[in-house]
């Protein structure tokens, strides 16, 4: 009994304080290291999906105003009559800070209901416009008419294509002249009346491209492409 | 055994433990440069599309405004005029080789066709007589065509009609007499499913083939750039095609597009024709790679 009870004694005694003082010290350590690791985890996560939200804006607004613009006309058909004219064309552009602004008819309008009464033909605009929130920045937006009408650069709804801008330049290819022009105008005789441009050079920035929230207005995403017209000449049917 | 239970770890069973916690944290750390490295390759990704467009583009419009070259040109320089830093393009605009006469029987340009097109034709494929490709001219084509088809005589003249009938672009064409010009053959050939057609095909092609290899280019452009110690690119290849180019746009059809336009002109005066549903324009070019690939 008694050897029994010296041979055991020591298992029995448990831990001492001081090794229990230090394992929770080493346990503490371990946890605080991997805590660290795992916030620190979830922090680039959340920065890298933040980048990858203003990718992902800055690429559906090209990607948008790219294909609308592709299939951008003018239409010469007027009636005799003038009184009797119902809807105009137009293709203008003007310049702006931060954003340009672009207005244009084109077979771009997507029909999403059956038998709706709508064609493909519409009315739209791109241009900048304060946030409404107040923070200062600016977005661009997109407005879409499907009803041409006699102000071609009004009407219809406005939604948001990209928050926060810092940039939407718009250059013009005069198909005459060769030159790049900042402006276009098809309603004016001064401008280019009986032509669009051969291609349209879009340049987008959008700020808040850097991964910590704080310095968003360092890293900028810079989209720069050019896109070809294709209907350069006003539509008529006398065209074969 | 309780004795040995008081000594605590041996050293192997510690480096055993720490070798499976560090496989662990290794396999969690990589995940997470993994993260980084999609990340960015969507951001280049992204800006190299747009690139890759504009540079496209940019072609085009040499192509448009200078013409083919004779020789296959290999370039390579900036993207998009200017500010494209990190980036750099390559671009290739190279002859096309259009594959030589095929088979009679195992037509392959005119396979795709025939399935969608020339199940009327089944029972011409033997040799008809004259009156029968007449007929099938009169068959192929829409109820406008066929008076054309009709009287163009000749069996050139009715597959000229039969192509036109399936072509819009191509029926202009319809009513001429003889109706034998490139354009009306590449017509034929849209519609030709074997037989008489195949065989009237043989007679054209050889003169067609360089033609048409004269009239299409292949561009490759090729956006690169690095990422961290990789290259990466994105290569995309389009056809381009200029009628003009093989003559496969005939003076004719020049000047009637010239008329067209000049009428267009005196319409813009005015301003005559009804508002609303503006006419199609159906530019040159592009009309020998719809002969080919009808629809």
């Amino acid at each position: 009994m008694n050897r029994r009870l010296a041979l055991s004694t020591r298992r029995l005694r448990g831990f001492t304080l001081l090794e229990v003082l230090i394992s929770i010290a080493i346990l503490a350590f371990i946890t605080s290291l991997l805590f660290g690791a795992f916030s620190a985890l979830k922090r680039s996560k959340d920065g890298l999906s933040r980048v990858q939200d203003r990718q992902r804006e800055g690429r559906l607004a090209m990607s948008r105003i790219t294909r609308e613009l592709q299939s951008a006309y003018v239409s010469a058909h007027l009636p005799l009559n003038q009184a009797l004219i119902q809807q105009k064309t137009i293709f203008k552009g003007e310049r702006g800070t931060p954003a340009d602004r672009v207005d244009f008819t084109a077979f771009a309008n997507r029909r999403l209901e059956r038998d709706e009464h709508v064609s493909d033909q519409c009315e739209l605009s791109y241009f900048g416009s304060p946030n409404p929130d107040g923070s200062g920045t600016n977005d661009l937006v997109r407005r879409i008419d499907t009803t041409l009408d006699l102000e071609p650069t009004k009407g219809g709804r406005i939604e948001v294509l990209a928050t926060d801008i810092d940039l939407f330049d718009l250059q013009y290819l005069d198909a005459q002249t060769g030159q790049w022009q900042e402006t276009w105008d098809t309603s004016q005789t001064t401008g280019q009346p009986d032509r669009l441009p051969l291609q349209v050079r879009v340049i987008l920035v959008l700020n808040g491209g850097s991964r910590s929230s704080s310095d968003s207005g360092r890293n900028k995403i810079r989209l720069v492409t050019k896109v070809g017209l294709h209907m350069l000449q006003p539509l008529t049917f006398a065209t074969l | 055994m309780k004795h040995r239970s008081t000594h605590g770890f041996t050293l192997l069973e510690v480096l055993v433990a720490i070798a499976i916690l560090g496989l662990g944290l290794t396999v969690i750390l990589s995940s997470q440069t993994g993260l980084f490295a999609s990340a960015s390759r969507g951001e280049h990704m992204t800006a190299a599309s747009n690139l890759v467009r504009c540079k496209m583009s940019e072609i085009e419009l040499q192509l448009e405004q200078k013409g083919f070259n004779l020789t296959d040109e290999n370039d390579e320089g900036p993207c998009c005029d200017d500010d494209t830093e990190g980036y750099s393009c390559s671009w290739k605009i190279e002859r096309v080789e259009l594959p030589p006469m095929p088979d009679q029987s195992l037509d392959p340009m005119a396979a795709p066709s025939a399935s969608a097109g020339g199940l009327a034709l089944g029972g011409l494929n033997g040799p008809g007589g004259l009156g029968a490709p007449g007929a099938l001219g009169a068959l192929g084509g829409p109820p406008g065509a066929a008076p054309g088809g009709l009287g163009a005589g000749g069996p050139l003249g009715a597959l000229a009609a039969l192509g036109a009938g399936q072509l819009p672009g191509g029926a202009a064409g319809a009513g001429k007499p003889g109706g034998a010009s490139p354009m009306d053959m590449l017509g034929a050939l849209g519609g030709s499913t074997g037989g008489l057609e195949a065989m009237v095909f043989g007679f054209v092609y050889p003169s067609l083939k360089p033609m048409l290899e004269a009239s299409i280019r292949r561009v490759t452009v090729k956006v690169s750039w690095r990422e961290g110690k990789r290259e990466r690119d994105l290569e995309v290849t389009q056809f381009l095609a200029r009628p003009q180019e093989g003559q496969l746009a005939t003076a004719e059809q020049l000047q009637l597009q010239q008329q067209g336009q000049a009428v267009g002109a005196l319409l813009n005066g005015p301003g005559a024709a009804a508002p609303g549903t503006p006419g199609a324009t159906t530019p040159t070019t592009g009309t020998p790679t719809t002969g080919l690939v009808p629809r």
